[in-house]
């Protein structure tokens, strides 16, 4: 037997003919939110491969994958395979619309204002429903339907036809196609008959959820996780077969052999249509200027104005060509709205004495500078301000701004009451599928119990997929080992894939037309806020302009910091008029007494710091970005600081990079030296330079444009006669910069913030403490380290007290510069009381003076027994009764109910406190008291809990001497100490950190009443004491100190809980 | 008041307590696994305090593989020790007992009313840990009068239940539950041995409760329902005369299973005992009437026996046409048989509305149930009337070990006697198999 295929292969019929062109119109994208397996861009190249005339990406209710899918078309880039699209290869974008009836039609807009009406028929759909659906009847579509095509999804009747046909006449079409299902013919049945009856136009289309076959597993995975259901259940909801996937044209054109006109009608469809997201047209909101001057005008005199206040005379002339330089590009390129409008927002946060600095690279910009946008002066600093704007790289200029954490939502709320929430929204981020998330989808749809997937994700921790790769997981977990390495395999291809849509932490997007005309809006979480449907490299990609308005604990610190130095101690000191180059401050610094300032206050940070020296404030800018994930990654680190300290040769690797890499001893360790290097030594353009830091910072990166990446660079880098060795370190520190890397200018502006917080700490540690506090939650260490560190920099703590306390910490009294004022522990350090309700307790007495007694103390503030009791226990209390216990057990004794007139009294025969001798309430010991303290506000200051534990510990150190054992040390012991010896420390953990960098170390900086001890953990012994490390807080530590320099580690041999 | 307390640590059925009918007649459950007994006046029968907890024991081993008892003056005292202090006998001096007890241990001082407020007791024993005081005994000294400033009503209550003064009295057992069984097996059971395991432990527990109600077996039925159908055995054994001998009712339901066709595993069983006092009574010898489902259930029955299968022809979602559908045996529940066909001058047809889907699908009307390998010379003679096939079925690609007929292109084609076929090509190995035939 023979099929007519083979006939026709071996001449015995007619050869078949080919269409002359053809454009798939119903592409769909993993953007269509698990209805889809392919990426746009993946989408978008196989149409190129397969030589298409062109592709429409449509995915579901959104244009989420459209400027990606956009990207793709334009250029080929040269890390992607060698790729070239057919001449005139049109992209279009357009979406598929769910009804309210749960039909659904295809929108692609014929023209501009076609496009501007889909963003609005989207924006619609969405903000009728809830978060992540869509909700839009055919009736509501209707007004806006002038300027799109339609193409209806079937099932058709005539009814439905006729209808569509009323709206969009001549602009509806039907798709057909033939994926060798039964359903597909009976649609193909329907639509020719109505063709026949009632002239409809009819296309071809694959109607494609994937660009390769291959994809089909991973979309039967997708769509059970979207039916929320298994394999074995999901019966017919999985498509029958993997055809619909892009297919060549030859397939395309033998299988529609019978109707080649219907092939061809795509390509006449796809010519009707006019627009290109390209054409999108962004215009800058319109600044306030002064009336007789342009906008450049005012922002040149308002830059020049800040160049007389910030520099010195001499320095005038040279800033005023920088300025001029700057001004004319600014000018050129059209942004001096831009820089007005951010002005206009600082100027808000001014006006509310809100601090906020401007971070990133903005921070190369003179104007930026002398407006007041940012603090670091580019003309000290020698930053490059083409890395800011560029005239080639045609990109809008990025500022990001940090406003004091706990104020931001003031700055965004602004911008909404001026732009109101059609003109302003904010950007989306995309959130990917991870690793843990993938698999125990992927397992739930393999029917593997949840147990099983519980203790699957527990055992993969931080290594994610990597530590399921051995093939004995398969054994452990009691799982089929060929399910097993389809659950792994399915499980790495779902990661990346996008999952929902989260909101950027601070992007917005402001413009002068109604946004939805530009993009589409959804409702985010959060009540009132509105959020658009791209990301930020599709803001980049279209050359949109956003401002990032973000957030920083520091500058809420240093804020505060300023108003107590000017209240507190008469010194009105900022930012920019903080003393330069403070001895004391670096001597700090390098002794690593970093503990609460910013930034160089991690483990790694202060384990560098004293071989780093830093002297000057450049040296500073270098520590920030020295210890990341880049120059990690990339082994740049040691040889850095071997060259620094002039332990090692300083050699550059070829003439060409002397210049890049001078500023930094031949080590590169900033963003920007990483892309000159592949630009003088492996050829890339800049543009391609910038492509390539773009690439590397996407969630997505396919692995094949990273294999062509490694691949240049080591070519590159042999033509130039550099080494394969430095080829690799440099491909690794390109990989770390990824998501982490810091440009120089950004390092800039955040050493600024370390060098204050530094010299705050060194001359005015009980303001730092203070204010530090009052930040809380930020930074690495808790209250209780913060405390402890501050008594031992000798600062004075009062405790906390109902009659004295304000909801904040507070200085007590008023000194001069170089006194120590104390502390008064402020109400707010007891976390497990609300907010409102401690503000209660201050703003009562405030209003009415002191409180009398206890019985008073109730009736004003009508705290329920809880919140009483809490205040008892933390001590608070203490002046009505100095014995906690009693205090608590008489409250327990009051009348609370405020109906009740014995409200505040004892409710039966005790009238003071004085009849609770009877009860055998028991003595309080001094470790009873700390733990009460611990529990309501995590720490005592009266005892460090190593302080109380001390002399038992002691004791048990004679005995251990006795036996010949190693006895305990303290952290003060461990400096006189040699490498190699054995020690035996007890300790609370103040940060236990596994960084991904550091190859499955952990490291943990044990804290005791003398001072930090810094312990690394080896993956053995940390596999071996995990559930120590992580469940007890109190450890006891075994192993010897490894001793470099003034650096003291203990390398951990066994890690218990302290008993 | 002596209180014997059991607690078994999981879940009990309630008339688990008319098994310790045989220690007093004061027998009290509490949900969901304590049983209280008073053995005030009892535990002298058994030979002391010590000997009867030592029986309710091994008695209460029998149905659960870790049961606790203790004794106490009060059932609030007993099931706190039952759970805390298990084997305490306190004689008269409870104080003893609560030394070093965690304060958590007062959530279980209930007996046979449980605590109303359980928010106001993790209250006071919060209370209690933020005075220093973290095990019971600390709290004995306390004074009535402070908890009941504190606390009101229940602080007193607390006080009396720790100084043994809160009266609870366990009134005489009234047994009200029938004599039945249920199980349930998650692994459905085809071995008769593994069924009587799965059984015994059900008799054991009915022959206890016999033995605690004074009463003898005259009947014992037993439903067995099946795993892959609405199928079920229903088996009865009545010996000549009431019994309590276990051993006999069980060598004798032995012998019946052995007759019974298990090759359709069993799911979930019912066991009934018909009881009565030594006497025997009269029986019911009613039958039930002849219905529609007992016609049916013949009618399967005949075809079976003739080697043929017969049922309702039901849906069922599939990719894979021949696991599109399955035949159901059992008569449908509220069923009418006229609203499936019509009667046409004493001739009888299906209704149209059932018959269209068949007329105009794409897929034949006769099935085979297994699609049937073609030979090369099969192949040969037929004539495949189009070039891509009418379907493509690529179905279950994670079940590794049935790697055939996973990818399939259905065609139509012709036989040489004009038979219009559905056969399909195996896209990984290209053999050709019949599927189906076209009226």
């Amino acid at each position: 037997m023979a099929t007519l295929i083979e006939l026709q292969n071996r001449g015995l019929i007619r050869p078949q003919q080919q269409a002359g062109g053809f454009v798939e119109l119903l592409g769909r994208s993993n953007f269509s939110f698990l209805q889809g397996a392919s990426h746009p861009e993946e989408m978008v190249h196989e149409s190129v491969r397969q030589d298409y005339d062109g592709m429409a990406i449509c995915d579901l209710n959104g244009l989420y994958g459209a400027v990606r899918g956009y990207q793709a078309s334009q250029s080929n880039s040269l890390f992607t395979a060698s790729l070239q699209a057919k001449e005139g290869y049109r992209y279009l974008v357009g979406s598929e619309i769910t009804l309210l009836d749960e039909t659904s039609i295809v929108l692609l807009p014929l023209n501009e204002q076609g496009y501007s009406d889909l963003c609005e028929i989207i924006t619609i759909a969405k903000r009728q429903a809830a978060k992540g659906f869509s909700k839009i009847s055919l009736k509501q579509i209707t007004r806006l339907a002038e300027h799109l095509l339609c193409f209806a999804i079937p099932p058709w009747s005539d009814e439905r036809f006729e209808e569509l046909e009323d709206i969009f006449s001549d602009r509806l079409y039907l798709p057909v196609w033939r994926d060798l299902t039964w359903e597909s013919r009976e649609f193909c049945k329907q639509a020719f008959s109505l063709e026949e009856r009632l002239e409809a136009q009819l296309f071809v289309s694959q109607r494609p959820f994937m660009h390769v076959a291959d994809r089909k597993q991973l979309f039967d995975v997708m769509t059970c996780i979207h039916h929320h259901t298994t394999l074995e259940e999901a019966k017919d909801r999985l498509i029958s077969n993997a055809e619909r996937h892009l297919h060549s044209l030859e397939e395309i054109s033998s299988l529609w052999q019978d109707r080649l006109d219907l092939v061809e009608k795509t390509v006449e469809i796809a010519a009707r249509v006019d627009f290109s997201l390209a054409q999108i047209k962004y215009r800058y909101p319109q600044a306030y200027t002064p009336e007789g001057l342009t906008s450049g005008e005012y922002l040149e005199q308002l830059a020049l104005k800040g160049l007389f206040e910030r520099y010195d005379h001499e320095l005038h002339e040279k800033a005023r060509g920088m300025i001029s330089y700057e001004m004319n590009l600014i000018r050129k390129l059209k942004y001096e709205d831009y820089f007005l409008t951010l002005l206009e927002i600082c100027d808000f946060a001014k006006s509310k004495d809100i601090l906020f600095q401007g971070r990133g690279s903005a921070a190369n910009s003179i104007v930026c500078y002398c407006i007041g946008l940012t603090s670091v002066d580019p003309v000290k600093v020698d930053l490059l301000f083409e890395r800011f704007i560029s005239e080639e790289r045609n990109e809008p200029p990025d500022i990001d701004i940090d406003f004091e954490h706990n104020r931001r939502e003031e700055v965004i709320q602004h911008i909404y009451d001026k732009y109101d929430e059609h003109h302003a929204a904010m950007i989306c981020t995309v959130i990917c599928y991870r690793s843990k998330m993938a698999l125990r989808e992927t397992a739930k749809v393999f029917g593997v119990p949840l147990k099983t997937i519980n203790e699957i994700v527990k055992f993969m921790g931080r290594d994610g997929v990597n530590r399921l790769l051995d093939p004995l997981t398969a054994d452990k977990f009691q799982i089929d080992p060929n399910v097993w390495k389809m659950i792994l395999n399915l499980t790495q291809q779902l990661r990346g894939y996008p999952r929902h849509l989260g909101i950027h932490s601070g992007g917005f997007l402001i413009t002068q037309e109604c946004i939805t005309k530009m993009v589409p809006v959804e409702k985010a979480t959060k009540d009132k806020r509105y959020v658009i449907q791209w990301n930020k490299d599709d803001i980049a990609t279209l050359c949109l302009m956003k401002i990032d308005l973000l957030s920083l604990g520091m500058l809420t610190c240093l804020k505060k910091a300023f108003d107590l130095l000017k209240t507190q101690k008469d010194l009105p000191l900022e930012l920019h008029t903080i003393k330069n180059d403070d001895e004391p401050t670096y001597d700090m610094i390098c002794k690593a007494e970093t503990v609460g300032v910013f930034q160089i206050e991690s483990r790694a940070q202060m384990n560098t710091l004293p071989r780093m020296k830093p002297k000057k404030f450049y040296d500073l800018v270098i520590e920030v970005a020295l210890v990341r994930p880049g120059p990690l990654q990339g082994g740049m680190v040691h040889p850095y600081l071997k060259r620094r300290q002039n332990n090692e040769k300083h050699t550059h690797p070829h003439p060409k990079l002397n210049k890049i890499l001078e500023k930094t001893h031949g080590v590169p360790i900033f963003q920007e030296q990483v892309m000159k290097i592949v630009i003088e030594a492996a050829g890339f353009t800049p543009g391609e330079s910038d492509e390539l830091r773009r690439i590397m910072s996407s969630a997505w990166r396919k692995q094949n444009s990273m294999d062509n990446i490694r691949l240049r660079i080591l070519q590159g880098f042999k033509k130039e006669g550099l080494t394969a060795e430095y080829a690799e370190q440099i491909y690794k520190t390109i990989e770390g910069f990824a998501n982490y890397g810091f440009p120089e200018s950004h390092a800039a502006s955040f050493a600024i913030l370390t060098y204050a917080s530094c010299y705050i700490k060194k001359h005015h540690p009980d303001v730092f403490v203070c204010s530090l506090l009052n930040s809380q939650p930020m930074g690495f260490y808790s209250p209780r380290t913060l405390v402890a560190e501050a008594q031992r920099n000798h600062v004075q703590f009062e405790p906390l007290c109902v009659q004295n306390s304000d909801y904040d910490y507070t200085l007590l009294g008023k000194g001069c510069e170089t006194d120590l004022l104390p502390v008064r522990v402020g109400l707010r350090a007891l976390h497990s009381i609300p907010e409102p309700l401690l503000r209660r307790i201050e703003e009562e007495r405030a209003q009415s003076g002191p409180y009398q007694d206890l019985k008073d103390f109730v009736q004003r503030t009508k705290f329920s027994r809880n919140v009483l009791m809490r205040l008892a226990a933390s001590g608070a209390l203490t002046c009505f009764e100095p014995d906690a216990r009693k205090l608590i057990w008489h409250m327990e004794s009051l009348s609370l109910d405020t109906q009740s007139f014995i409200w505040g009294q004892p409710r039966h025969f005790q009238n003071s406190l004085e009849g609770l001798e009877e009860d055998p309430i028991p003595f309080e010991s001094n470790w009873d008291q700390m733990n009460r303290e611990y529990d309501t506000k995590s720490y005592s200051l009266t005892s460090h809990p190593l302080s109380v534990l001390r002399s038992y510990l002691s004791e048990k150190s004679e005995q251990l001497k006795a036996l010949q054992f190693v006895p305990y040390y303290t952290s003060e012991d461990l400096k006189s100490f040699q490498s190699k010896k054995k020690v035996r420390l007890a300790g609370l953990a103040a940060i236990t950190q596994r960084p991904p960098t550091a190859k499955g170390m952990c490291f943990i900086t044990l804290e005791d009443e003398f001072g930090f001890m810094n312990i690394v953990i080896h993956p053995p012994t940390y596999q071996q004491y995990r559930s120590a490390i992580y469940g007890k807080s109190l450890l006891e530590i075994q192993g010897s100190v490894e001793r470099v320099g003034q650096i003291i580690n203990i390398r951990a041999e066994r890690v218990l809980p302290l008993r | 008041m002596r209180t014997l307390c059991l607690n078994f640590q999981s879940p009990q059925e309630s008339s688990l307590a008319e098994v310790f009918l045989v220690l007093s007649p004061r027998v009290q459950y509490r949900y969901p696994q304590w049983i209280f007994i008073d053995i005030e006046s009892t535990a002298h029968l058994f030979g002391g305090e010590a000997s009867c907890l030592h029986k309710a024991l091994e008695m209460a081993k029998k149905f659960s593989s870790e049961p606790l008892a203790a004794i106490a003056q009060t059932p609030a005292a007993a099931e706190l020790f039952a759970k805390w202090r298990p084997g305490f006998m306190a004689p008269l001096k409870e104080s003893e007992g609560y030394k070093g007890l965690s304060l958590d241990a007062l959530k279980d001082l209930q007996g046979l009313e449980t605590w109303k407020k359980p928010s106001t007791l993790d209250h006071m024993i919060q209370v209690f840990h933020s005075l220093g005081i973290h095990s019971v005994d600390g709290i004995l000294n306390f004074r009535i009068t402070s908890l009941r400033e504190r606390w009101g009503e229940f602080g007193v209550l607390l006080w009396n239940r720790l100084h043994a003064q809160d009266n609870q009295v366990i009134s005489p057992l009234n047994p009200r539950d029938p004599l039945v069984g249920y199980a349930y097996f998650d692994d459905p059971l085809a071995h008769i041995h593994l069924l009587m395991n799965a059984l015994e432990s059900h008799l054991e527990f009915l022959f206890a409760r016999l033995l605690g109600l004074g009463r003898f077996a005259q009947k014992l039925e037993l439903i067995l329902h099946c795993e892959y159908s609405d199928k079920s055995h229903f088996i009865q054994i009545e010996p000549i005369s009431p019994s309590r001998d276990q051993k006999l009712f069980k060598d004798l339901l032995e012998k019946k299973l052995a007759q019974t066709n298990l090759e359709n595993p069993i799911r979930d069983i019912e066991i009934t005992i018909y009881d009565v006092p030594e006497k025997v009574q009269q029986m019911d010898f009613f039958e039930t009437r002849d219905r529609d489902g007992d016609r049916w259930r013949r009618l399967i029955s005949f075809a079976k026996q003739a080697d043929c299968q017969m049922g309702f022809f039901q849906m069922q979602a599939s990719l894979l046409p021949e696991k599109s559908f399955q035949l159901v045996t059992d008569w449908p529940q509220d069923f009418n048989p006229k609203d499936l066909i019509e009667w046409n001058e004493e001739a009888l047809q299906i209704k149209y509305a059932h018959g269209k889907a068949v007329a105009s699908s794409p897929r034949p009307s006769l099935l085979l149930g297994t699609p049937r390998p073609l030979k090369p010379k099969e192949v040969q003679n037929l004539k495949i009337l189009s070039a891509f096939p009418s379907e493509r079925i690529e179905a279950e690609w994670w079940k590794q070990e049935e790697k055939t007929c996973q990818n399939r292109d259905y065609y139509f084609a012709l036989s040489l006697e004009g038979q219009m076929l559905w056969v399909f090509k195996d896209r990984l190995n290209s053999q050709f198999y019949l599927h189906g035939y076209f009226d």
